[in-house]
């Protein structure tokens, strides 16, 4: 029963993670829409 | 990405079935492209994102309005926002160290479609190095891309950029 119970609470415990990381949490920062320094990047 | 996730801490036939549910249920944000139809826009979904965790316009008095991200785009017509929705953005230093700024629009709407944009160009403590650009118009087909394109005139010292689109 304790087997059973520890299993549920992992498999509730990676599915909310994996929500979490697919459709959650903080926009990174796209690296094309941030400005070069000057003198790099130059096209 | 969750599929791993899953797969490494559970591992039983009823963890992988939920990963494998899970996965069609939330499709990875890369997902391939497709060809020979048209367009569809989720803006909603758009317009629920969080904000990017970098450099923002804020009012002086805390939470007095809404943070305005830099290095991004923004809207200032709320309709405007079920109609257009922000494909990709790039900034690229110029070979005379201006910066030029880009950014692809897609018409969600089935009409021709027509936008203004404008850049504005500040330094590394966001003052603003030059007058905000001139509104330029973009006219976007139905289901169709748009382009706008602007370059600063400062040079070294411009660090942040945003840009504001606005219904005609």
């Amino acid at each position: 029963m304790k087997a059973m119970t520890r299993k549920i609470v992992v498999l509730a415990a990676a599915l909310g993670l994996a929500a979490c990381a697919t459709v959650g949490g903080t926009m990174a920062l796209d690296p094309e829409a941030q400005v070069p320094e000057a003198g790099e990047d130059v096209r | 990405m969750s599929r791993l996730l899953l797969g490494g801490a559970c591992g039983s036939v009823a963890c992988l079935a939920a990963a494998t549910a899970l996965s069609l249920a939330f499709p990875a944000s890369d997902a391939a492209a497709r060809e020979n139809r048209v367009l569809k826009c989720k803006t909603g979904k758009a317009r629920k994102a969080p904000p990017y965790a970098g450099a923002a316009l804020v009012a002086n008095v805390a939470r007095a309005m809404t943070p305005i991200d830099l290095n991004a785009v923004q809207f200032t017509d709320k309709a405007l926002t079920r109609e257009v929705l922000v494909e990709a953005l790039f900034a690229r230093r110029t070979e005379t160290d201006t910066v030029e700024v880009s950014a692809r629009f897609v018409n969600c709407t089935g009409r021709p479609l027509g936008i203004r944009a404008r850049s504005s160009f500040m330094d590394d403590v966001q003052y603003p190095v030059e007058p905000a650009s001139a509104w330029q118009r973009v006219i976007i087909q139905p289901y169709a891309t748009g382009v706008y394109r602007e370059r600063s005139m400062k040079r070294d010292e411009v660090k942040y950029y945003l840009i504001e689109i606005a219904g005609e």
